[in-house]
């Protein structure tokens, strides 16, 4: 290191390498958004080493005010600003959507051609609790990743899903445990 | 409704879903465009799945409703974000190649051009806490208010697991693969192609030998 080429060789190394673990993570979590989050965060983490735990926490919790692939594209830049810097930013939100979404297209004929209807709403039926099971456990994995905070976490989380299970809408929910994040946790 | 072109969307008779007339026209690239932007920018503040639908199955009549069944069903089983692959099998069935890459833009740039704009404020508005308080405490305030965000998503997320294991039934099989999933991802560490390479087998015969008994209840269906 020292040298800029050298920097710029180690980032770009790094990013490839980033973008392949955003690749086959999102190829392979059915649903995308938290589903993701179990396999992530331990290749960022644990794996890599390329983020600490309470980061990923949080750029997770700011990706989750953007809906659906918004809230993706968002956390891929911003993990890709942490890792790799701004090549890495631009670079992430295709890495996490391209594939899945060129896979995406070249599977459709094989949908028509190879599954009968009948077998559909039994794959639907099949699919749904390894999508439920990948949801638990990006849950799980970024209360675990909160580190010293784990139990104030795991209290906002528990009235987070109450709230949201009485009907607050998400993105009031998110505001309200951000407000209440900085009264909980100010050692951060 | 603007239709040209000649080939058939699927490049084949069984590509097509069910309703799909054989040897049907495509529609244009950029009506695709135009369609899917304005679905994207409603992605942003109500259920894309559902706008697609209310857009193209009941206001523009594009597809049947079988065959928008079909696509949506493929879109919750398919690769990636579910609203952006059935985005995708729309513009591929409406528009051939081209109208897949046209409902993959437009689907997204909304989307995207909304992350960017949060990233900039979230930099912008940090620099500008900065101006008021000292630096650390600004770092202090932004990594609470982004985990205690987290924690907030992470129990919404919990909760929509369990409640989608719920709605389709928690039969042991199913129990069983949810539970193998959690285990293996959180515990054991497994890649997430192992896991998913033992889960699904898995459940696709526990669900086939149930439904073979006729205990299928079809709830989750497309």
């Amino acid at each position: 290191m020292g040298e800029p080429a050298d920097d710029v060789r180690h980032d770009v190394a790094v990013g490839l390498d980033l973008a392949a673990v955003l690749a086959l993570v999102s190829l392979f979590s059915i649903g995308g958004g938290p589903r993701m989050m179990a396999p992530l965060s331990h290749e960022l983490v644990g794996v890599h080493g390329w983020m600490t735990g309470p980061m990923v926490t949080q750029l997770y919790g700011f990706s989750r005010f953007l809906p659906g692939a918004g809230g993706l594209v968002l956390l891929a830049g911003m993990i890709g600003w942490n890792v790799a810097g701004s090549f890495a930013a631009a670079a992430m939100p295709l890495a996490v959507l391209l594939p899945a979404g060129v896979a995406a297209f070249l599977l459709l004929p094989s949908w028509h051609a190879r599954v009968p209807p009948a077998w559909r709403a039994g794959l639907l039926r099949a699919v749904a609790p390894v999508s439920a099971g990948q949801g638990v456990a990006g849950g799980l994995a970024i209360l675990q990743l909160a580190g010293q905070s784990g139990r104030a976490a795991i209290a906002l989380a528990l009235l987070a899903a109450a709230a949201r299970s009485a009907g607050m809408p998400a993105p009031l929910v998110l505001a309200a445990g951000g407000a209440a994040g900085v009264w909980l946790f100010p050692g951060l | 409704m603007e239709r040209t072109g000649h080939r058939n969307a699927g490049g084949s008779p069984a590509a097509g879903p069910p309703g799909a007339a054989p040897g049907r026209t495509l529609l244009p690239a950029r009506v695709l465009l135009a369609c899917f932007l304005r679905l994207g920018l409603r992605s942003l503040r109500c259920d894309p799945v559902a706008a697609m639908e209310e857009d193209l199955l009941v206001r523009r009549r594009w597809l049947s409703e079988p065959g928008f069944r079909s696509l949506r069903a493929y879109g919750r089983v398919a690769p990636g974000v579910p609203a952006l692959s059935l985005a995708i099998a729309l513009g591929r069935h409406l528009g051939g190649m081209r109208g897949a890459i046209a409902a993959a833009v437009g689907m997204i740039a909304a989307p995207a051009a909304a992350a960017l704009t949060v990233g900039i404020l979230f930099v912008l508005g940090r620099q500008g806490l900065a101006r008021w308080m000292p630096a650390a405490t600004v770092d202090h305030v932004v990594a609470a208010a982004g985990t205690g965000a987290a924690a907030a998503s992470a129990g919404i997320a919990v909760a929509a697991g369990l409640g989608g294991l719920y709605r389709i039934g928690p039969t042991p099989g199913a129990v069983l693969t949810a539970l193998f999933m959690i285990v293996a991802l959180l515990l054991w560490r497994w890649p997430l192609v192992a896991v998913v390479a033992v889960a699904l087998p898995f459940s696709l015969a526990v669900t086939r030998r149930r439904d073979g008994k006729g205990g299928g209840h079809g709830r989750a269906g497309g």
